[in-house]
């Protein structure tokens, strides 16, 4: 068996989270990943919690591991250049550039798409950043909330009497990557189709406009109130009170045949408000008070068991420690075991998925500039001596 | 950038919007609906949003799979008798998990949203967790059966042939939840839910402020230059804030009645500013702050017309493009599918 994406080759210049989780999904299908940092201006996923050990080791950040696998890592300092030059090579040598530095960086230390074009004429550039390069906001400088507020998923999130609500984690860091590995997939294929490289702009916005597009048809139709858990379709559909602090079990009715066996276990069988939806619609309330003085006292993965066997949707709300240990993922290959220098044995995330005739792996993320030599030397040919030279330089440091 | 690729998509609402971007993306994308056809199409305004640009037919499987690069669908066919049809197929099959113990448990968004962890730290502490509008569990695991048909019709490249790729929304949607889970690896501590207050130190700051007009983000940080930014803008009005020595400080660490004071400082300044008057002031003097856009804010924005965002399908303006190229794209029509349309 064979990783799906040996062969192809990227440079990648991105950081943090926004450019790093869609290289790092590439890598895994066996791309490689050239990721290009440098001492100058770390990764801030460098200095991100948590860390292995005492300290903020920027080779021990878990946060920086989970979203860097399988990848190669150079230092090179792009405010010099002869790192430029240097960077120059990588991107004769790529298939792919990707990179989510703010608006114009680029273009000033002197890797604009046009000359990218004049290294490697088929090249496929792919930038993230929060609102797009091109469009009256291009030159906005984000910070972790952007996105959220300028796609709607904060104005849609939170309880209907409540004010807009910020999800406390950055899903315009999550969403816009998957866009960016869709993007580089698809640009492989026209490339390899036509001869053509593209540059790629992608909002961290657009993305979740894109996810949130039933809530904004449904605007559209007739108007929408943020629902906090409640469904037109479904009730009860919420999350309910169990045994200990702070725990809770989430349950889906999705129709009257399913609601009949969960209004006889509640004790709430003869009650003709709730026979239908209409009627569990208009009484949702009520509904919502009797179930959960039901619930109340039970523990959540035993009552999520007890109806998923009936056949109503229930699951614990988890923790991150019920994730963590969750049997499904260690059944399913979710978690991958790696032995790193500073992260030691421990387990980091791949891909959702498996391929009936291809592999993937989930391999250690690259320590500062731990592949210099292998990149520098042995991969573009350069003189040790002038790659030691330049490292003490400051240059490709 | 798709052109000549045919996809056959099976789904129904877990796995839509796999089709839609592959469609988007110039991919001949066919909805093949036996009998009335996806149950979705009852919720017209959800069918429409994940649906347009597709076509319809409601031609036997046996007839469209040998002309076909791949299907897209949720489980219940039998991958062998496929595949039997046409050797170079790729099948991707979008289950909430992949096949194990719990192939069979009857899940919802709401429920894969709870079990991944993502509805435990959404929400406000006085209150239920909550789930995140729309249904993004499914929007998640959809997105990743793209990546894992591209993936597989990169490998047929080398190797000619095609393959089963199994996809868990379950996953997907852990992998959305990125700090939970590892947090609790790392540190043996598990997340609350916050509200509104962005906790980063031994304290918390407030992240969401109504303005004259609506609403705008913005937070008192550990970033100086900010800080600083801030207090020059609001002039008398800074009032304690102008005495603070940011660099002296850590922000995060300072107690909430300290930051409770400060903010009613910035609570009083907002509310007599608009979002747009706020959001110049931050673009001018790099505060940090966005304001907050409603669905029709969105609908509205000229940022995103001049990118090209919106599609008018049946008189509503839906997501398009999923980015902006510098090749001329070709655009999909904005067509939702009659049922069977093809066939005509």
């Amino acid at each position: 068996m064979t990783l799906p994406l040996e062969g192809v080759k990227i440079a990648d210049f991105s950081w943090v989270g926004a450019g790093p989780r869609a290289t790092k999904d590439m890598a895994d299908f066996g791309a490689t990943v050239i990721k290009i940092e440098s001492r100058k201006r770390l990764d801030l996923g460098r200095l991100s919690p948590p860390f292995a050990g005492k300290g903020r080791d920027p080779d021990a950040s878990a946060f920086f591991a989970i979203t860097n696998t399988s990848k190669m890592g150079v230092t090179i300092n792009l405010g010099d250049p002869r790192g430029v030059e240097v960077a120059k090579k990588l991107v004769a040598w790529a298939d792919i550039v990707v990179e989510n530095f703010s608006h114009g960086y680029m273009d000033r230390v002197g890797l604009s798409f046009e000359t990218l074009k004049s290294i490697k004429p088929d090249i496929i550039q792919v930038s993230v950043s929060v609102a797009g390069r091109e469009g009256p906001l291009g030159t906005l400088r984000g910070y972790g909330n952007s996105a959220a507020a300028l796609s709607g998923l904060a104005a849609l999130s939170g309880w209907p009497d409540r004010d807009p609500h910020m999800p406390p984690f950055a899903y315009g860091d999550v969403v816009a990557p998957m866009f960016a590995t869709v993007a580089m997939l698809a640009a492989l294929e026209h490339r390899d189709r036509t001869g053509e490289g593209q540059h790629i702009d992608i909002s961290q916005v657009e993305p979740l406009v894109h996810v949130l597009s039933d809530c904004l048809a449904r605007e559209q139709a007739g108007g929408f109130a943020k629902p906090g858990n409640r469904s037109p379709s479904m009730a009860p559909h919420g999350a309910f009170p169990c045994r200990g602090k702070d725990q809770w079990c989430a349950i889906a009715v999705a129709d009257d045949a399913q609601w009949t066996m969960l209004a006889e276990l509640v004790g709430v069988g003869g009650d003709a408000r709730f026979a239908t939806l209409s009627g569990r619609k208009a009484n949702e309330d009520a509904l919502e008070s009797l179930i959960a003085d039901w619930t109340d006292g039970q523990d959540k993965h035993v009552l999520a068991d007890r109806l998923s066997a009936l056949g109503i949707a229930a699951e614990a709300v988890n923790d991150g420690r019920d994730v963590f240990t969750d049997p499904e993922l260690a059944t399913n290959g979710h978690y991958h075991r790696i032995d790193h220098p500073k992260l030691g044995r421990c387990d980091l995330p791949g891909p959702p998925m498996r391929f009936s005739a291809a592999e993937m792996r989930v391999e250690n993320p690259p320590c500062l500039g731990e592949h210099n030599r292998a990149i520098f030397v042995d991969l573009l040919g350069m003189d040790p001596a002038e790659v030691d030279a330049l490292v003490q330089e400051g240059a490709l440091a | 950038m798709l052109q000549s690729l045919t996809v056959l998509d099976l789904t129904s609402g877990l796995g839509a919007i796999a089709g839609r971007m592959l469609a988007e993306l110039g991919a001949t994308v066919t909805k093949v609906e036996a009998g009335a056809g996806d149950p979705q199409r009852a919720d017209a305004p959800a069918f429409a949003a994940w649906n347009h640009g597709k076509r319809s037919s409601g031609a036997d499987l046996a007839a469209l799979v040998p002309q076909a690069d791949m299907v897209i669908r949720n489980p219940g066919l039998d991958h062998a008798a496929l595949l039997a049809l046409n050797p170079r197929l790729i099948d991707v099959v979008l289950a909430p998990f992949l096949p194990g113990p719990n192939r069979d448990r009857p899940e919802t968004d709401l429920t894969l949203m709870a079990r991944s962890g993502l509805m435990a730290i959404v929400g406000d502490p006085d209150r239920a967790p909550l789930t995140m509008p729309g249904e993004q569990a499914h929007a998640l695991g959809g997105i990743q059966a793209v990546i894992a048909a591209l993936t597989a019709l990169r490998h047929r490249r080398a190797t000619g042939k095609g393959q089963l790729v199994e996809v868990s929304a379950y996953q997907a949607a852990v992998l959305a939840n990125y700090r939970e889970p590892l947090t609790w690896e790392w540190t043996g501590r598990v997340g609350a839910r916050t509200g509104n207050l962005l906790v980063r130190g031994a304290s918390g700051v407030r992240q969401v402020w109504r303005c004259k007009d609506g609403f705008v983000t913005w937070a008192l940080v550990d970033n100086p230059p900010m800080m600083r930014g801030m207090v020059t803008v609001m002039g008398d009005a800074a009032g304690p804030l102008a005495e603070v020595d940011w660099n002296a400080i850590l922000v995060a660490d300072t107690p909430r009645p300290v930051l409770e004071a400060w903010e009613a400082r910035v609570e009083a300044f907002f509310l007599e500013r608009t979002r747009a008057e706020l959001g110049e002031l931050s673009a001018r003097h790099g505060l940090g702050l966005s304001w907050i856009d409603a669905p029709a804010d969105v609908l509205a924005s000229p940022h995103l017309a001049a990118r090209g965002l919106w599609r008018e399908v049946d008189g509503m303006k839906l997501p398009g493009r999923l980015w902006v190229s510098s090749l001329d794209a070709s655009a999909p029509s904005g067509h939702v599918p009659g049922l069977g349309e093809e066939d005509a």
